[in-house]
């Protein structure tokens, strides 16, 4: 089995933020791909790579809710990282007893949002 | 006295009791010429019936033939007569015939005093006398003037004359009078034409008795006349009777107009005169005396209104014919009152127009209590709003921390770049430029929601609808396209501006197509269409319509859609097409939701057209 490099995998409807996200984590040396959609990320997911996945909460049709749940039940059970637009506090609660590993502010600063990366180095 | 004596004698005056009952109708009635020369008629049939009994009685051959000399002016005036009352009562024969008729008898009357002792005889020699009706009465023996043939000539197309006109009121279809009239006419024009030469050319020994088919005519003639008579005065009744009816009828007009309060007026465009009752007047402040024209009338009209108003008559005049008009007035006191108006135009044969009758009442009441239902409704609308605020401010978060988001995850990407030794400037600058557009999308955001908050009324003017199509769908072609939806456009040609606040009518069109655009993302990409298009609807629409390729709306959500805060989208307010709806029915128009026959969704609006002065 070859070495592979874990990728971090952006999903928002929000194509903006898409952008600048996917720059910040690049700038800080992250492989990154990007999605517009759950469903555009499922079709797209190689059931060997690692990584993890960073999902809008509230997205049109399938809710990153809905992204969690497929991603659990799927072959590769990756870890997922909650991005919210407002602190919706019932969505996140269901998010981390769903498994997510924490649920951020997309505007949440850049300390807290690197520290919530430390996680990247249990995988 | 003796039976002939007595039998001419009363045919005689019979005849003018006849005339004089004839004459004096056409004293009344100068018109009736019929009358004037049966009058003649009659009155030279006694005077002829004198002078036979006269010639029945003459004692000498010289008595006799001076008798029936001044007879002759008799028979010319009779004949005359005849003709004429034929021409005018039948209203038929040939005018050359009766010229010929008139000419001959007076060529007649001519030789009668030119030539021998009359017209029938050169020289009358002696007295003959036979039974005649059980007496003895003189009959003439002597030579025949030749000239009498002009006279026979005269009677014989006398009774050419009559049978013709006869025939032609025959054929026209006026079958009693050319029977009753033309027949007996012709009929002892025919006995009394045969007769006469007879007598006189001496083949036959009797007296003349022209009076006796004289008075038959008269009789034939007096019975129609009489009918006629009876007919006019019973026609006269009717008259009366209708014209009562038609003053009945007016009253009960009247009683109506007055109780409804209606004004009524109309314009005579041939003569350029305005007639209007009491009402009407009062409506529009003219006082009773005061001469109306149409350019005083335009000018009580509020000078809002008053061009609409003169497009409504112009194109009455050039349309059917009919209007419906609603106005306000101003009295020259200062006053103002809403004016509520329907007429019709009438044409003549060529569709001219000739006349323009109106009513008009005065519906002030009701238009100020529409106005204020609309004040309400505004109020309302406005305090929902603001309840809104709520889950508007909650909606405002999310949306401004999309942008806020993006700035801040590029932000630091610019720094992270700018920490290495030789930064990657042109990426540098796409950030910042996407900086610069996502601040601009949240001050947008924030624009949008004051506007919706902030009272606003609407600006209404003519909008071309390509014009329209053509910005909302630039507006979000980029976004439409990164998400692989085609937007098709399809807006037909010459297609009346219609009234509105364009940056409204952007608002319910940008809406409709984002939603379109958002519910085709599930259909396969092969398929991915959003169709704009537009058509007339009736006259006075226009109907624009936003159909997508998408799923539809399932039919248990149909009903809803436009309820607030529905919504299917997990970040949506539900505020869209409730906000949308209100916004069209404020333009006068529809908004409504379909599904389409071949699938997908279809949004349809209508917005009135414009009201615009049509170029002359």
């Amino acid at each position: 089995m070859s070495e592979t490099v874990p990728i971090d995998y952006v999903v928002d409807d929000d194509a903006s933020f898409l952008t600048g996200i996917s720059r910040l984590l690049r700038a800080s040396g992250f492989s990154v791909t990007t999605h517009s959609s759950a469903q555009d990320f499922l079709t797209q997911l190689d059931p060997h790579t690692p990584g993890c996945v960073l999902a809008h909460l509230q997205m049109p049709r399938m809710t990153g809710l809905d992204l969690q749940s497929a991603i659990a039940r799927g072959v590769n059970p990756l870890p997922i990282l909650f991005l919210t637009g407002r602190g919706d506090i019932p969505s996140s609660v269901r998010a981390m007893r769903g498994g997510a590993e924490d649920s951020l502010q997309k505007t949440a600063r850049v300390i807290e949002f690197g520290s919530q990366r430390n996680w990247r180095s249990m995988v | 006295m003796s039976p002939i004596t007595i039998l001419w004698s009363m045919n005689a005056s019979a005849c003018l009791t006849l005339a004089e009952i004839n004459f004096l109708f056409w004293c009344r009635n100068r018109k009736a010429w019929a009358n004037l020369l049966f009058f003649v008629t009659a009155t030279s049939t006694a005077a002829f019936a004198f002078c036979e009994l006269w010639m029945m009685q003459a004692h000498t051959p010289g008595e006799f033939a001076t008798v029936l000399k001044w007879g002759h002016v008799a028979v010319w005036s009779l004949v005359i007569s005849l003709v004429w009352f034929v021409w005018f009562y039948l209203k038929a024969g040939r005018l050359w015939l009766a010229w010929t008729v008139c000419g001959l008898r007076t060529l007649a009357l001519l030789l009668n005093f030119l030539t021998g002792q009359n017209l029938n005889y050169r020289e009358i020699i002696s007295l003959g006398h036979i039974r005649f009706l059980g007496e003895s009465v003189a009959i003439a023996e002597g030579v025949p003037n030749p000239w009498m043939i002009v006279g026979h000539l005269s009677l014989f197309v006398w009774l050419i004359f009559t049978a013709d006109a006869s025939v032609s009121a025959w054929r026209r279809g006026d079958r009693h009078r050319a029977l009753t009239v033309g027949g007996s006419l012709a009929f002892f024009a025919l006995i009394s034409s045969l007769q006469a030469p007879l007598v006189f050319w001496g083949f036959v020994r009797m007296p003349v008795t022209a009076t006796l088919f004289f008075t038959g005519m008269v009789v034939m003639m007096s019975y129609e006349l009489g009918l006629e008579m009876l007919r006019a005065s019973q026609l006269d009744n009717k008259l009366k009777e209708s014209e009562a009816g038609r003053h009945e009828i007016e009253e009960r007009m009247r009683l109506a107009v007055e109780g409804a309060e209606f004004g009524i007026w109309i314009r005579d465009l041939v003569q350029n005169k305005i007639w209007a009752t009491d009402k009407w007047r009062k409506l529009f402040g003219f006082p009773e005396t005061e001469r109306l024209e149409l350019d005083k009338i335009l000018k009580r009209i509020h000078s809002k209104d008053r061009d609409s108003f003169s497009s409504i008559l112009e194109k009455a005049a050039g349309g059917d014919g009919s209007y419906e008009a609603e106005y306000r007035v101003v009295l020259p006191s200062g006053e103002m009152r809403w004016i509520g108006s329907h007429g019709r135009v009438e044409f003549d044969g060529s569709g001219k127009p000739i006349l323009v009758r109106g009513v008009s009442h005065d519906i002030t009441v009701r238009k100020e209590a529409e106005q204020e239902t609309q004040n309400l409704r505004r109020d309302i609308a406005h305090v929902d709003r603001v309840s809104m605020m709520g889950q508007l401010a909650s909606a405002l978060a999310h949306e401004i921390n999309q942008p806020l988001g993006a700035i801040l995850r590029n932000a630091e990407a610019a720094e992270l770049y700018l920490e290495n030794a030789s930064p990657d400037l042109e990426e540098i600058r796409a950030i910042l430029a996407d900086i610069r557009k996502d601040d601009q999308r949240a001050g947008n955001v924030i624009d949008r929601m004051r506007a919706l908050l902030k009272r606003q009324n609407l600006d209404k003017r003519p909008v071309d609808v390509a014009e329209l199509v053509g910005e909302v769908v630039a507006l979000v072609g980029s976004d439409a396209a990164t998400r692989h939806v085609k937007l098709e456009v399809a807006v037909t040609d010459h297609l009346p501006r219609v009234r509105g606040d364009v940056v409204h009518l952007q608002q319910v069109l940008l809406n409709l197509i984002v939603n379109g655009v958002d519910a085709i993302e599930e259909t396969n990409p092969g398929n991915r269409r959003v169709s704009i298009t537009t058509s007339l609807d009736g006259p006075q629409m226009v109907e624009i319509a936003v159909s997508d390729s998408g799923p539809g709306i399932p039919a248990d959500k149909l009903a809803s859609i436009f309820d607030p805060f529905f919504t299917t989208k997990p970040n949506g307010m539900g505020m869209g097409l409730p906000i949308s709806r209100t916004i069209i029915e404020a333009h006068g128009g529809r908004l409504w939701a379909e599904n389409r026959p071949e699938g997908g969704a279809s949004f349809r609006f209508t917005l009135p057209v414009a009201e615009e002065a049509t170029p002359k």
